[in-house]
């Protein structure tokens, strides 16, 4: 059976069927709170932003057009509060240096059963080693990255999130993977 | 013509991702020629394929219903707000109005040896400005009226630090001027906006971020 799409639900909601819009956070509260916490780095912020998001959504859902896919629009607003609560943050002197692995509570990647226990523990570490190094990285090249890496976008989508050219995305990505690859070095060494 | 390293790299980037517009066959031979290539390309391989198969987070049942008890406290608003256009256009027009007249005014000759007011001092950019921040913050004022909240949470540990700041101070308006002119060209590269709003006074920064939602928040919505 085919499922409903994104838009769909959004029309739904906007009929007064607040469970379409139930079904749609359901959807997307993953890779919301995923993309707001590799921007902010603090799940219990992410998880802020990436409620304030759907807030928004809901509250603006009127004006929702089906121009664009959903996930652009929704990223969209999770990347414009994050870059806010990231200068908030800047301002009253906190920064995000905590790696996302550091914290409690955060589920470690899970092992794959057909990786060789050593494979899994090298991939392991690389990941850990990948999430320090986005942390590091500035904003500009860690937004990019996680769209692309993590939330599976195309170029053009991201460009609509960031409002830049297909073209300028491609010259950021090059970019933030170079950024990437040297802090994963300097952290790991021989890891890659 | 020889390719510049950069672009080399962007491509092999973009291959990456499968959004290469050169031939597979140039990028192969690329890397067949070149070991640093090669080796870097091996690398970002390597995390990219760690980053594309990191597990999401779980999310806890709660998120979803806090979420939703939130939402059902709320009303979506209306698909149209027809006062806020006429309101909004109403003060730009007066914006422009006020800078024509002051532009039309300072670049007439004078007819008399009067030393020109004080307010000649000012340019008409500035003019123009201080009207479009009044603009902008009865703009904000309505939406919060509108919204019954704040629709953007301001940040007050700059009123904390000196609660009498109430207005842009003149010396600021060159860097107001500056920030408005990045939103109408390129309003959304926030990294060069946020640069400028990190570099100002508190105050500044703060009408600044008021601007700044205003306009993002009219960006994504319409």
């Amino acid at each position: 059976m085919r499922s409903v799409t994104d838009w769909e639900l959004i029309e739904q909601a906007k009929s007064g069927q607040i469970d379409a819009f139930d079904h749609l956070v359901r959807r997307y509260e993953a890779p919301t709170i995923n993309f707001c916490l590799r921007m902010v780095g603090r799940r219990e912020d992410a998880e802020e932003l990436a409620q304030e998001t759907f807030v928004r959504v809901y509250r603006h859902l009127n004006r929702l057009e089906p121009r664009a896919k959903f996930s652009t629009v929704l990223f969209g607003i999770a990347r414009n509060l994050s870059l806010n609560h990231i200068r908030n943050q800047k301002r009253r002197g906190r920064d995000m240096t905590t790696s996302l692995s550091n914290q409690e509570g955060d589920e470690m990647p899970v092992l794959d059963d057909s990786q060789r226990p050593d494979q899994a523990a090298h991939i392991d570490e690389l990941r850990e080693l990948i999430e320090k190094a986005l942390a590091m990285l500035n904003t500009d090249h860690r937004e990019v990255l996680v769209l692309r890496e993590m939330q599976g976008l195309d170029y053009s989508a991201i460009g609509e999130i960031i409002g830049c050219r297909p073209g300028t995305v491609k010259s950021r990505i090059a970019r933030a993977r170079e950024q990437l690859r040297l802090r994963v070095l300097e952290l790991g060494g021989d890891v890659l | 013509m020889k390719r510049t390293r950069r672009k080399e790299l962007e491509d092999l980037s973009a291959y990456l991702d499968e959004e290469s517009t050169i031939a597979p066959d140039v990028l192969q031979s690329m890397l067949r020629d070149d070991a640093e290539l090669s080796t870097r390309h091996a690398q970002w391989a390597k995390i990219s394929q760690a980053m594309r198969t990191m597990p999401e987070t779980e999310v806890h049942p709660a998120f979803r219903t806090r979420t939703m008890a939130a939402i059902r406290e709320i009303e979506p608003a209306p698909k149209t707000l027809p006062w806020r256009w006429p309101a909004l256009g109403g003060a730009v027009l007066a914006a422009c109005a006020l800078a024509v007249v002051y532009l039309s005014n300072s670049s007439a000759p004078s007819l008399s040896n009067e030393p020109a007011p004080d307010m000649a001092d000012a340019s008409a950019v500035e003019t123009v400005l201080t009207a479009r921040l009044d603009a902008s913050t009865n703009y904000i004022s309505e939406l919060e009226l509108e919204y019954g909240v704040d629709v953007w949470e301001v940040d007050d540990s700059a009123l904390e630090k000196d609660p009498t700041m109430d207005l842009v101070p003149p010396e600021s308006v060159s860097e107001l001027s500056e920030l408005l002119a990045l939103f109408e060209s390129a309003v959304t590269d926030d990294q060069e906006v946020g640069a400028i709003v990190d570099s100002v006074d508190a105050p500044t920064a703060l009408e600044l971020r008021s601007l700044m939602l205003a306009y993002a928040d009219e960006e994504l919505y319409l």
